[in-house]
């Protein structure tokens, strides 16, 4: 049965690999928490020395993503609602399609357009169809997740 | 000479033409052997010398009985039986009949005489058969694989290549889902008494030039500062991102000339807006 012996090691071959590819599928810890909302705050200074003050929250969980940013600059107030679709999504990765943005003061750029890094940035997060790219670092806790969006240099650190 | 063929269920059949013996090894590894009729064994012989030749009726019926005078129902009787033998009654596959000129054997089922598949235990001690036997015609055949090589029966074939195929597919939607292909960080970090801090960058480089020059600011700390700090440099402006001692988070953007990275990490552990 010559035959027998080479075909049962390609078979055990192509088992072992396929485990493997399952395995590493179903164990995939994420480094966040699904369907918990995760907040932060951030001081910005602007290039005119200006303080932007952000109160943001974050929730992923069944294939999207939602941010809420609270602005504060010199007394006035906005708020921007993002609502993603999750594109890809691994244990360290996520994508993001952003599908729908609101903004409670559309004409209201503040004077962020003082300083045009960030308005180009912020125009691009706003842009929906626009696509981001979430890279999740380690932390040594679960309470608290710190990213990376690759598409706009910009390091988070949230909790809840 | 000994002949090797493939049936229509991926069978694979040897026959030594010498001792008419027919040995059909099947899918799941048996061996079958049957000693077949003189004018059958005669027929598949003729008819295995030039896989895909047509030979007519009176040169089969020459070979077949050697001259003998025989009717042409003999031929017609003979055929029937071997396709019957063959597992071919049905739709003429391996034993074509060649309309208005005679019989060939398909080229297609021929395989190489010369297989480590198993054979009865009689023939063990046989000599290994000539490499190839059955040549098929010049223009070249697909299905003969190079001499030397394992003949596997096409069932077993066919369902290892789908098993590969299905296995690339789950490697690549592994592949995929792991995200080989996106855009990665490196982080180098240091710790400074109680503080620990991660450099984010593009390339491991960037990352340890990032973690040595806020390792030598964050010698100006306190060192009661508790918590853990990830710094990154996107063109001129640093990210500070913290997680304090009681996991509350903050983070602080601001251009690089603006402020350095010791008070950045200060405000950012120690401040509230």
């Amino acid at each position: 049965m010559k035959l027998k012996i080479p075909s049962i090691a390609h078979w055990i071959v192509l088992g072992i690999i396929n485990a493997a590819c399952i395995f590493s599928l179903m164990y995939s810890p994420s480094y966040y928490m699904e369907n918990t909302s995760y907040q932060t705050i951030t001081r910005q200074w602007l290039e005119d020395l200006n303080q932007l003050n952000t109160e943001e929250y974050l929730t992923i969980g069944h294939g999207r993503l939602t941010q809420t940013t609270l602005e504060s600059l010199n007394g006035k107030i906005r708020n921007a609602t993002i609502t993603a679709d999750i594109t890809r999504e691994s244990n360290h990765h996520v994508q993001i399609k952003v599908g729908n943005v609101k903004l409670s003061q559309d004409d209201e750029l503040f004077a962020i357009e003082k300083t045009p890094d960030l308005f180009f940035r912020r125009q691009l997060v706003l842009q929906e169809g626009a696509v981001l790219n979430y890279e999740l670092i380690p932390t040594t806790d679960k309470k608290a997740v710190c990213f990376y969006v690759h598409d706009l240099g910009r390091l988070r650190c949230m909790n809840h | 000479m000994r002949y090797a063929f493939k049936l229509k269920n991926g069978a694979l059949t040897r026959f030594d033409p010498d001792t008419a013996l027919l040995s059909i090894t099947t899918p799941h590894g048996d061996v079958q052997s049957t000693t077949i009729g003189r004018a059958e064994s005669r027929l598949l012989d003729l008819l295995l010398t030039e896989p895909g030749q047509t030979k007519s009726r009176e040169e089969i019926i020459d070979y077949t009985w050697n001259d003998r005078v025989v009717a042409s129902g003999s031929l017609n009787q003979a055929v029937f039986s071997l396709r019957n033998i063959l597992n071919d009654s049905r739709d003429h596959e391996i034993l074509m009949t060649v309309p208005r000129r005679g019989y060939c054997f398909n080229r297609h089922y021929v395989v190489d005489a010369q297989t480590d598949l198993p054979t009865p235990s009689d023939e063990v001690a046989q000599p290994v058969a000539p490499a190839i036997e059955v040549l098929p015609p010049s223009g070249g055949d697909d299905i003969l694989v190079p001499s030397g090589k394992t003949v596997k029966p096409t069932y077993f074939k066919k369902a290892l290549s789908a098993a590969y195929v299905l296995t690339l597919g789950v490697c690549a939607f592994t592949g995929f889902h792991s995200g080989f292909d996106t855009p990665k960080i490196e982080i180098s970090s240091v710790k400074v008494n109680e503080l620990v801090i991660h450099a984010v960058g593009n390339s491991v480089e960037e990352a340890q030039s990032l973690r040595d020059l806020s390792a030598k600011q964050a010698q100006q700390l306190s060192p009661n500062l508790k918590g853990q700090v990830w710094l990154n440099l996107f063109k001129t402006n640093y990210s500070v991102s913290c997680i304090r001692p009681d996991l509350s988070t903050a983070n602080l953007q601001l251009n690089s000339d603006q402020k350095d990275l010791a008070l950045m990490i200060q405000q950012c552990l120690e401040a509230t807006p």
